[in-house]
């Protein structure tokens, strides 16, 4: 008796076993709905780039407006800069577009925020969605305090992907798309906080795009690094348009009329931030409609 | 010479003197502990039973009385506290209700005399539980002890974890679970090492606690449900109870001493690597 139920569990185990290793080599074998776990796709996950488009936004901290009423629209595959004195409001704008603000439980948003024709700040649309659509890089570089491997395959294992086979793929294409690749591919296993500022920058944006974003959101991405980091990013930048929609604060002038197709003057008015044009980036340099855009762009005032 | 300057320089003198007091009166103390207790120190005295109420003999049993002590201790702080400081820093609200109740009854527990944590550890572990005198009842109220101070440090070593990993977190939609295990954890690791070392050091100088728990054995305990004596309550005895026991209660208390000084260093070491990143 004993022996035949330790003998039938026995067998059971190695079905399961045998069951588990089939799922684990060969993803062919698995049925089309584990498959879909393993692509990172949402049926609601945006296919192309998107037009970002932002209609009477209000941020408010403590009922105090840092932003007020500023509508503004990123193209599809554009580079959209925003440029303007410190305390204008110009990082509370980029990060009400995927929702970072609301984890300061003092800040209020309200108005439209639209890709392509959803409302991002509708409470319908979710924030797993929208960050999986959205990604953003930060001013300081912010890198994991794990491998450079993890770095990249820990968040895309996290959203879901299973394989390691499929993960590891993922992390050599991004990382040749940011140009990593034949830097780091003999040290991938050493902690990614060994490495220069600019490469860190690089593995955040590679990090970002592991999770095929369609809009790409940076804030000062360039301020903390040396021109030659800059000049990297920039190129890169411009590489990274023709799949999606960027929109990148800069206080760095040069930078926009380098790279920006699109820029969006931003000024402080009795403490609240707000647009003051927003056009074709030839135009905002070389013909500007308001004088406040003329003074900051010639240097004389921000 | 003007007044101000005069001022100064007693202002400066009175402080010279508080810090030469505070530093000479440890130094004193390991000085008279030297003096009494060295002649007795030998590998066979940490290596044998104590005969004669610990008037010869060594401290083995008490040695390893202490050790399960501290090992059923730590076993329960290092998991309830852990989760309590995750649950105080990632879950609910410095703010809420809950929060603010929280962190004050950590503040008002942290300070209350050991004397009567040893007093509940008797009526609730040793009485109502019907564990008796023994190992595993003074390692749980050492462990009630212990706890507001690990959980304190714990809170500050997770709080202390840079926001730009929160940030970047978010901004990835990593799932609350995946940053608090890969992320957050690895990164306070060192401090909560140093939280666990401190604690320890606290539970390895506390008496009055286990005189009403542990007890007084002073044979090999023969499993956690056995009394056994720890290292501060053999000198406690020896000091107190037994005549011409002053030697090997200093000897025992250089062991003890030692035995802190290692592990506020080790603190210090893992503090120091967690700080400054």
């Amino acid at each position: 008796m004993v022996i035949t139920m330790t003998i039938a569990m026995v067998v059971h185990h190695m079905i399961k076993n045998h069951k588990i290793k089939v799922a684990k080599n060969d993803s062919l074998l698995q049925p089309s709905y584990l498959q879909q776990n393993d692509t990172l796709t949402d049926k609601n996950k945006l296919m192309h780039a998107p037009a970002v488009n932002i209609e009477n936004l209000f941020v408010s901290y403590d009922k105090k407006d840092a932003i007020k009423n500023a509508s503004l629209t990123a193209n599809p595959n554009e580079i959209l800069a925003l440029v303007g004195p410190s305390g204008c409001g110009k990082t509370s704008l980029l990060s009400s577009i995927n929702r970072m603000s609301e984890s300061n439980k003092n800040c209020q948003l309200s108005g439209i925020i639209k890709l392509n024709d959803d409302n991002v700040l509708s409470d319908d649309y979710p924030v797993e969605l929208l960050r999986k659509n959205v990604g953003m890089v930060f001013q300081q570089p912010n890198p994991f305090p794990l491998s450079i491997r993890d770095n990249i395959c820990f968040p895309i294992k996290d959203h879901g992907m299973t394989s390691a086979k499929h993960r590891e793929d993922k992390m050599r294409e991004v990382l040749k798309r940011t140009g990593l690749w034949d830097e780091l591919k003999d040290r991938l296993d050493q902690s990614a906080l060994r490495l220069s500022g600019g490469q860190q920058q690089r593995l955040c944006i590679a990090r970002a795009l592991a999770l095929e974003p369609k809009v790409l959101l940076l804030d000062e991405p360039c301020s903390a690094l040396d021109p030659i980091s800059t000049q990297l990013i920039e190129s890169l930048l411009l590489e990274l348009k023709k799949s999606m929609t960027l929109i990148m604060v800069t206080h760095n002038l040069a930078q926009a009329k380098r790279i920006a197709d699109q820029v969006a003057v931003c000024w402080v008015n009795e403490g609240s931030g707000y647009i003051v044009e927003c056009d074709r980036s030839e135009k905002i340099f070389d013909q500007p409609q308001s004088p406040i855009t003329l003074s900051y762009c010639m240097g004389h005032a921000g | 010479m003007n007044n101000a300057k005069l001022t100064e320089q007693l202002m400066c003198l009175i402080l010279w003197c508080i810090a030469l007091f505070v530093v000479v009166v440890p130094i004193a103390m390991l000085y008279e502990l030297l003096t009494q207790g060295l002649s007795h120190l030998s590998w066979a005295f940490l290596f044998s039973e104590p005969l004669n109420s610990g008037r010869n003999g060594g401290i083995a049993p008490i040695l390893l009385s202490t050790a399960l002590i501290l090992m059923t201790c730590l076993s329960v702080v290092i998991p309830i506290g852990l989760s309590c400081a995750l649950y105080i820093t990632e879950v609910c609200d410095r703010n809420s209700f809950i929060g603010k109740w929280l962190s004050h009854s950590l503040d008002i527990l942290g300070g209350v005399p050991s004397i009567v944590f040893g007093l509940f550890g008797y009526v609730f572990f040793a009485q109502i539980l019907s564990l008796g005198f023994s190992i595993l009842t003074g390692g749980l109220t050492l462990a009630c002890m212990a706890l507001p101070l690990f959980i304190r440090l714990c809170e500050q070593a997770l709080r202390n974890s840079p926001v730009s990993y929160r940030q970047a977190a978010q901004a990835l939609n990593l799932s609350h679970s995946g940053y608090i295990l890969h992320i957050l954890l690895p990164s306070a690791s060192s401090g909560i090492a140093a939280a666990t070392i401190i604690a320890t050091g606290r539970a390895l100088a506390e008496t009055a606690v286990l005189i009403f728990t542990a007890g007084y054995a002073s044979r090999y305990p023969a499993s956690i449900m056995d009394s056994g004596r720890a290292l501060s309550v053999h000198i406690y005895d020896l000091a107190m109870n037994v005549a011409g026991g002053t030697k090997p209660a200093a000897a025992t208390a250089l062991v003890l001493v030692t035995l802190l000084i290692i592990i506020n260093i080790s603190a210090r070491y893992f503090s120091k690597r967690w700080l400054p990143r």
